[in-house]
């Protein structure tokens, strides 16, 4: 049995790279195998009906058929081949009906193969991360590293794509990677119709303010017992529809969409002052329309990053209960009463955000029925890296020497000595990085063997004496055998000025 | 911890057969589904039988009444075998319908309770939320855990009730301002990436020589600017020579006496000596001639012992084989492997020499992958770019963190932990080694706190550092300037101390 503290609190003892688990692994990725699985329930369930829904007409029919042929004929001369021929009519139907079964289980069968198939490649792609760690073969751990990097790449590419399935980046990048232009390894690892049939009905919310493609997937969705997320998601839908219909002055199909579907939530006491706006927005919009500007967004009240990370769940759920909460829209938009007089309260019905907010009620809706995490989790790893990698140093290491024309030795020590790879400290994780807290740590992290010379800095001696000797081998800088280049200040000190240190 | 690796493999082996370990349980569902229709079949051509076999007796004038009445009495019989078969066979498909039913469920159950119930029972990416990290509001909630078919599983759902409000409180502008940044740093970063390790797979179609062309093509697949793609062009074109069995450009590319040089030398003369085509193989002369030659002079004394060890035993066996040529059955295709060849060409044992193919396959892909790796490391060195994507130094980072913040969750929600900083994680990262040294990072002894520009490190006469603060606190409450090291006996005096600064080289 699995002690989910066992994975939690002990890390594994003697890992290559202090990498998490498999199983922790396995946890992060838990939608590789849910999804499938799902899909699998889907075939159970599709398997289950066809069955149901004809074995009671194939019982009928046998029986009809047995109890003909069981007519007892007295003489032989009372012999009817009439019973036969229809038995055998009847037969054929049975066949038939028969038949059309098999080719239903048939195509089950094979949506079945694929999907266990890619349950194996699944298995088999976090069994290849166990074995590199078992063997220790730190090459093979950083490719299967490398591997699931590109996954996340391809994930965050396919969510944020502007573009039509076809042309989306991040599915183009992997099976080129993989030398693979027929699709074959991606769909193994990546479940990328999912995330493009939310990248495309996110698109057609955002950026065309169509909801034809959300009602579609919400209709085809929506299998009773509905939770409670969903019948709001199909409230909101519905309520957008009717203000749309409201903007373009289209008064009669929004009655109509008010009478065949907000009316449904009239009863329901999360919506009821959302009916009831959504009849008083018929009466007052041209009212609105004219006075309608942008409303001013309020900055979220700062939090320190810790408050967010440990009292998270704490804050998300006092926000919707308390009405002292003044930070954004919702609070508003809950506390709103019909007898409030204040008309500007309805502007918010009619401002964009609210396909921003309806696009996130999608996308939370839609990744939960999946069991995918509802923010990239490319965003969320790089966050947690950034964070783990930042030195006090970072970020203001940056520029060394800026002179314009760098001696031949400036330059070979630019390039080849300082030149600073940190990624954190990288030009495209800069700015990202600075709103992001420092890693903490216990212990210094130094070199072997440090000696500060006479101006205060510090080396790794070998280091230090091994930058002289190619120096000198590549005739760049001449130096004396007991001599060393400072690269920071380009100073010569001799080897006997060496103080060996003792920082810890 | 593979606890639940070995559940997932063993739960997907019951999806199987278990007498077919390549078929889905739903294939004795087919079988016996095809079952019943092919006995229908039967049973409809016995029917049919039954109608030729009286037409045959009504018209059959020869026999008499009594045998024709014996024969239909034969057909009345069939009859009822029929009905009885018909009905037999039924009920064996709806009872073998049943049960294929059944197993398909149970192994579903099990699948869901042994597996999907596991990797959804303890934490999630999402626990460790994205507002969190950016000061931001996303507006999307992260408390749901669904699992299952939403209409089959509604058991294990576990909706908070406050969740419907919770997806409408984003609508902030400046927020979403913020996530758009971030995403147009993390996307020039993933040009970056792409660029770095696409390059060696472009299509074949993409002329290499050309750089509009590779311009061009990552531009229209990928939307990247020239200014990223271009910084690998020579990287992937000499890659892509290397490929093609064409080192020159890399050799010339290659400094003179590095080990990337020695190497590619290695990589030519193992191609050389390769008999791809048994009829004919590069003379002997030539492979010889390029050993003198193309490595120039002060290469081959520099690396003589190398030579020596790699290079000659090599040419040894090459020129047994020559000798040998006549005996050409004597040599069999038998592929070694690279440490084994190794061991062969050292072998006296002529006979097994002879049988050993001389360069495999095997090994010259080794070395061009060994190559191709030399040449990408120095490739980026030269060209100040990071021989691994930032992106996945910082991702790899990300993962490996990821369970130390989950653990800081986890007992901060048991214990109710106060933490100092803000500006800090609370928590200590061990990353390795390739991740850990890209700056130094001095932790002051007596602080406990890492020295920063306004707290640098101080060198005391002892050679003992510590922080600026830690000085100025033993400094603080002495008259005369003298103090004693908190780490040794030696005392120490202010005009004695010096500043100093560590340099990762
Ligand atoms: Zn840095
Ligand atoms: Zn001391």
């Amino acid at each position: 049995m699995i002690n989910s503290k066992d994975i939690l609190l002990h890390k594994e003892p003697n890992t290559l790279l202090n990498e998490p688990s498999v199983d922790f692994h396995l946890i992060l990725n838990q939608q590789l195998f849910n999804i499938p699985f799902n899909l699998l329930l889907k075939n159970e369930s599709i398997l289950y009906n066809t069955l149901e829904s004809h074995q009671l007409q194939i019982k009928s029919i046998s029986q009809e058929i047995s109890k003909l042929l069981q007519k007892k004929e007295k003489l032989p001369s009372t012999f009817d081949k009439q019973v036969e021929i229809t038995a055998v009519d009847k037969i054929t139907l049975l066949i038939n009906t028969v038949d059309s079964i098999e080719k239903s289980i048939k195509s089950i069968y094979n949506h079945d193969l694929q999907l266990i198939l890619t349950l194996k490649k699944r298995y088999e792609f976090f069994n290849n991360l166990k074995l590199a760690k078992e063997t220790r073969k730190q090459n093979a751990l950083i490719d299967w590293y490398q591997n699931l990097t590109n996954l996340l790449i391809t994930d965050y590419l396919i969510r944020n794509s502007n573009g039509t399935p076809t042309s989306n980046k991040g599915i183009k990048f992997f099976n080129q990677l993989h030398n693979d232009p027929n699709n074959i390894i991606s769909t193994h690892l990546l479940d990328s119709d999912i995330l493009i049939t939310s990248n495309q009905i996110s698109n057609s919310l955002l950026i065309n303010h169509d909801l034809s493609l959300l009602i579609n997937w919400i209709e085809t969705n929506s299998h009773p017992p509905l939770s409670k997320s969903f019948k709001n998601l199909i409230f909101q839908s519905r309520f957008q529809q009717f203000i749309e219909l409201i903007k373009q002055n289209d008064i009669s199909n929004a009655i109509h969409c008010y009478q065949i579907h907000l009316i449904n939530f009239i009863d329901d006491p999360t919506h009821f002052n959302n009916v009831k706006a959504a009849s008083g927005l018929l009466i007052f919009y041209p009212f609105l329309k004219s006075s309608l500007s942008s409303s001013n967004d309020s900055a979220i009240t700062s939090t320190t990053y810790f408050d967010r990370i440990f009292h998270k769940n704490l804050k998300s759920k006092s926000l919707s209960s308390s009405s002292s909460s003044s930070s954004s829209t919702i609070s508003n938009f809950h506390n709103f009463k019909l007898n409030n007089n204040d008309l500007s309260i309805y502007k918010h019905l009619l401002h964009d955000n609210r396909w921003l907010q309806l696009n996130d009620f999608f996308l939370s809706e839609y990744y939960s029925i999946y069991g995918i995490s509802v923010n990239d989790p490319l965003l969320i790893y790089l966050s947690l890296g950034i964070s783990s990698l930042k030195t006090k140093e970072c970020l203001i290491h940056g520029s060394t020497s800026t002179s314009t024309t760098p001696s031949q030795v400036q330059s070979y020590i630019n390039d080849n000595v300082l030149n600073n790879k940190c990624p954190v400290c990288n030009n495209d994780f800069k700015s990202i990085a600075s709103q992001l807290p420092f890693a903490h740590h216990d212990n210094s992290i130094l070199f072997d063997n440090p000696i500060m010379l006479p101006n205060g800095n510090i080396f790794d001696s070998n280091k230090l004496t091994q930058l002289t000797s190619q120096l000198k081998r590549q005739n760049i800088y001449h130096l004396n055998d007991d001599q060393v280049l400072d690269p920071i200040e380009l100073k010569v000190f001799n080897k006997d000025q060496f103080v060996t240190m003792y920082p810890t | 911890m593979t606890e639940l690796l070995e559940s997932i493999q063993k739960e997907i082996e019951g999806f199987s057969l278990p007498d077919k370990p390549s078929e889905p349980l739903i294939k004795q569902c087919l079988i016996d589904t095809h079952d019943f229709k092919t006995q229908l079949k039967k049973l409809k051509a016995h029917l049919n039988k039954n109608i030729q076999d009286y037409d045959k007796i009504n018209k059959d004038s020869s026999t008499s009444k009594d045998s024709k009445d014996i024969q239909i009495e034969k057909l009345l019989k069939k009859r009822l075998i029929i009905s009885d078969k018909l009905v037999k066979s039924q009920k064996q498909w709806d009872h073998s319908n049943k049960k294929n039913t059944k197993a398909i469920h149970q192994q579903n159950s099990r699948f869901k309770k042994n597996v999907i119930h596991k990797l959804y029972s303890d934490f999630k990416l999402d626990d460790i939320s994205l507002e969190t990290f950016y000061n931001i509001n996303t507006g999307k909630s992260n408390k749901k855990s669904h699992l299952g078919d939403s209409s089959i599983d509604n058991e294990i759902k576990n909706i908070d009730d406050d969740d419907y409000s919770n997806g409408i409180r984003n609508g902030n502008i400046k927020n979403r301002m913020d996530l758009i940044e971030i995403k147009s740093h993390v996307n020039s970063a993933i040009d970056f990436h792409i660029s770095r390790y696409i390059i060696e797979n472009l299509p074949i179609d993409i002329n290499l020589n050309d750089t509009n062309s590779m311009t061009n093509y990552l531009k229209n697949t990928y939307n990247i600017d020239e200014n990223t793609s271009s910084q690998f062009f020579q990287m992937g074109k000499l890659i892509h020579d290397m490929k093609n069995t064409n080192f020159d450009s890399c050799i010339n590319w290659a400094k003179p006496n590095s080990n990337l040089h020695f190497e590619l030398y290695l990589l030519k003369f193992l191609n050389l000596a390769k008999d791809s085509n048994p009829n004919s193989p590069t003379p002997i002369v030539e492979i010889i001639n390029f050993l003198q030659n193309g490595f120039g002079q002060d290469s081959l004394v520099l690396k003589f012992n190398q030579i020596l060890l790699k290079i000659s035993p090599l040419l040894t066996q090459l020129l047994l084989n020559e000798n040998n040529k006549n005996n050409a059955d004597l040599v069999e295709d038998t592929p070694v492997e690279e440490n084994s060849s190794k061991s062969t060409y050292i072998n006296k044992d002529e006979k097994l020499m002879k049988k050993a193919i001389l360069v495999t396959n095997n090994v010259i892909n080794k070395q061009l992958q060994k190559c191709v790796s030399l040449f990408t490391k120095e490739y980026c060195q030269r060209n100040k770019l990071s021989f691994d994507s930032p992106l996945f130094l910082i991702t790899l980072s990300g993962i490996i963190s990821f369970s130390d913040f989950i653990r800081c969750k986890l007992i901060k929600s048991v214990k109710n932990v106060g933490w100092s900083t803000t500006d800090e994680l609370p928590f200590n990262v061990d990353l390795p080694d390739m991740l850990s040294h890209f700056h130094p990072i001095f932790i002051c002894p007596v602080q406990k706190e890492e020295t920063t520009r306004e707290n640098p490190p101080y060198s005391l006469p002892c050679h003992h550092v510590i922080c600026k603060k830690a000085l100025d606190r033993l400094t603080k409450n002495t008259s005369n300037t003298t103090f004693r090291c908190p780490y040794c006996p030696a005392t120490a005096s202010l005009s004695r101390v010096q500043k100093v600064r560590f340099i990762m080289l």
